[in-house]
């Protein structure tokens, strides 16, 4: 290696060297990109699936389940099961999750016709026994204030709004006039018609 | 909720938070100042209590009391003199473990911020108090050996890798208390040779504990760290041999001196020589001539920082030259069986080491203990401070070490620490940079290139001095 290579290796070097300083020190501007986490709750998504739990109607505070039992029959895990009510209809007494088994896959919140079962952006679940983590229905239901919060985080339709759509959707189709029907239309439907009945003699 | 992010502690039944208090970045700044000065203070107060209680305190007692207490005048007068010369050792046994504890948390902390992280948060007000609590937490772990270590030799080795520490650590303080009398036995006129000896006599246990660990992942650290330091010895002494060509002295305290009066007096600008590099374009043959010799020692003198920087981060095993330890390769290098203080007495011995290098540095570069303003202005400000002129009631001949002790010390060794934390900030900003070297790539580089290019710049510069009447 003659002299002058190794004199423009060595400054290439030095060079380099300073550019990937000068990056480093740039950084020193930035936030911090770690949490605190014990601390400090991570940011999360409003749709991100952690633990399960069941919505009360947000106006009225009446619990949503209706003991369809769908989430229980679509449950991979087996996790959930659904007592109704002995005597009232679409209502249940009790409501099991064991979360010890259930892996967050979100199919009950889907299928279910009322929004009641949720996934939470809760994700801290540390017990002391397995047997803690089967929630019954008194830990699972949220409040009537944390409903309406998760009613807003997901977009959910509250009973009384679904209603209120439904009424407005009824008075849109009343207010809408029935169409006149063209002259020159129902007279080729008349033509065509006769043209029919006469076949149908004509087979007989 | 507007914001794409929500956060889940409005929303949870079962996890209440308590409230959690983040600095910001001018809040950091603020408590990280504060925290200095707090640090300097016990650091000095710690300093001068034990240097004052050995060069004057307890002579002055012995004095006082030893004849009545019926010891004869010549075991007194011995004594004191011993306890005396003793100050320079309690001085740095006292500052080396608070100095350690400081440097640990600034590295912590300046590393975090330049790979954007928080670094320790929570161990007293912002993390500050973090250190102390791993030094606690060392002190209180296990001591183990392994079933089939030497145990003699693995004892021995952290204390050997220490003892030179703190034996190197000496001569700095005459630089940075101005040649103290309390440190007078500490200004030696073979300065640069001591500290470059001793400091070579870590590496004999660094491969003496790797050997007594009877581990395999010890053993390749402890040889490692032999390798390199033969290596990079020999660069880091054709650095300083190039310095000591310039100051003509191979005293810490004269190489300080002779770069007082001016930033453009420091080694690194050539000694003053920057100042004649506009003569490049002066009207005069022999003013361009004198211009362009003196362009060429300037970057020479850059260029031997910048070598000394590579090989002294090398000789104290920092990244981006820490084979002995690379944890990806070794588990931990030689301190791989260490626990508790064997492992403490290592890390402080390191740490030690870095501000030894950061000091020598700071002398053969930055002008050592000296502001960066002209001769006068700093005698100036020397003969205020010297105004405020401690008199302690002196007895027998020992206390003539203490015969003018004048605050200048406090000034001199400021600014001396300052540059050392300035240097040791440069090895952790490399350290947030580089990425470690492979076992050959460290030996190429340092036979290779490192020694071929300083012998090079000894030869050069030899002959510039020379053409120069220097």
């Amino acid at each position: 290696m003659n002299i002058l290579e190794a004199t423009t290796k060595t400054v290439d070097g030095l060079v380099n060297i300073a550019k990937g300083m000068y990056t480093v020190v740039k950084h020193t501007t930035r936030d911090p990109i770690t949490t605190a986490y014990p601390h400090t709750m991570p940011e999360l998504y409003p749709r991100s699936r952690h633990r399960l739990a069941l919505n009360v109607d947000p106006d009225t505070g009446e619990h949503l389940c209706i003991a369809c039992k769908q989430c229980e029959r679509v449950c991979p895990d087996a996790c959930i099961s659904v007592i109704p009510h002995d005597t009232v209809k679409a209502k249940s007494t009790q409501f099991y999750i064991d979360h010890g088994l259930c892996m967050f896959c979100g199919l009950c919140t889907e299928v279910c016709p009322t929004d009641c079962i949720i996934n939470t952006v809760d994700f801290e679940m540390s017990e002391e026994t397995r047997e803690d983590l089967v929630y019954d229905i008194r830990k699972l239901t949220l409040t009537q204030s944390q409903s309406r919060e998760y009613f807003k985080l997901k977009e959910y339709k509250t009973k009384s709004q679904k209603e209120a759509e439904k009424a407005a959707a009824a008075a849109a189709k009343a207010a809408e006039a029935p169409a006149a029907i063209d002259p020159a239309k129902e007279e080729a439907c008349k033509v065509t018609l006769q043209k029919m009945l006469a076949k149908v003699k004509a087979g007989v | 909720m507007s914001s794409k992010f929500i956060n889940n502690n409005l929303l949870s039944n079962y996890h209440p938070r308590t409230k959690y208090y983040h600095y910001t970045a001018l809040g950091q700044a603020f408590a990280f100042f504060v925290l200095a000065a707090v640090w300097i203070t016990i650091v000095f107060s710690a300093a001068a209590g034990g240097g004052i209680t050995f060069a004057w305190l307890l002579p002055w007692v012995l004095f006082k009391f030893g004849v009545e207490l019926g010891l004869s005048a010549e075991i007194v007068r011995q004594t004191a003199e011993v306890l005396a010369y003793l100050a320079p050792t309690v001085t740095v046994a006292t500052i080396i473990p608070v100095n350690a504890l400081f440097m640990v948390l600034c590295e912590r902390k300046f590393l975090a911020l330049l790979t954007v992280r928080t670094g320790p948060t929570d161990v007293g007000p912002n993390g500050f108090l973090q250190t102390l609590a791993d030094a606690l937490k060392l002190l209180f772990k296990e001591d183990t050996t392994p079933a089939k270590a030497d145990a003699l030799l693995f004892t021995l080795a952290p204390a050997l890798f220490f003892a030179p520490a703190m034996v190197v650590f000496m001569p700095l303080l005459s630089v940075a208390s101005n040649n103290l009398g309390i440190f007078a036995t500490t200004n030696l006129d073979i300065g640069l040779i001591f500290v470059i000896g001793l400091a070579s006599l870590g590496t004999m246990s660094l491969v003496m504990e790797g050997w007594a660990s009877n581990n395999k992942y010890s053993l390749m650290g402890g040889l490692r760290a032999a390798s390199q330091a033969i290596s990079y010895e020999i660069p880091m002494v054709l650095a300083l041999i190039a310095i000591i060509l310039m100051s003509g002295s191979m005293n810490l305290v004269e190489v300080s001196d002779s770069q007082a009066g001016g930033l453009s007096m420091w080694n690194i600008f050539g000694n003053g020589l920057i100042e004649n590099i506009p003569n490049l374009f002066a009207s005069t043959q022999a003013s361009r001539e004198l211009g362009l010799l003196s362009l060429g020692l300037v970057s020479l003198c850059v260029l031997l920082f910048i070598i000394f920087i590579t090989a002294s981060t090398a000789e104290v095993n920092r990244i981006p030259f820490d084979i002995p330890e690379a944890e990806s390769e070794l588990v931990s290098g030689f301190n791989t069986e260490c626990s508790g203080m064997k492992f403490a007495l290592f890390f402080l011995a390191e740490y030690t080491n870095l501000f030894i290098a950061s000091g020598v540095a700071a002398v053969l570069f930055l002008g050592g203990s000296h502001l960066p303003i002209s001769l006068a202005a700093e005698n100036a400000l020397y003969s205020n401070l010297s105004h405020i002129a401690i008199s302690l009631p002196l007895v027998g001949d020992i206390n003539g070490l203490l015969a003018d002790v004048n605050l200048v010390w406090v000034l001199t060794s400021l600014v001396f620490i300052t540059k050392i934390y300035l240097m040791f900030l440069l090895a952790i900003w490399i350290r947030a940079t580089l990425p470690r070297l492979r076992q050959d790539q460290l030996m190429e580089f340092g036979w290779k290139y490192l020694i071929p290019l300083t012998l090079a710049i000894i030869f050069i510069m030899t002959i510039l001095l020379e053409v120069l009447g220097r």
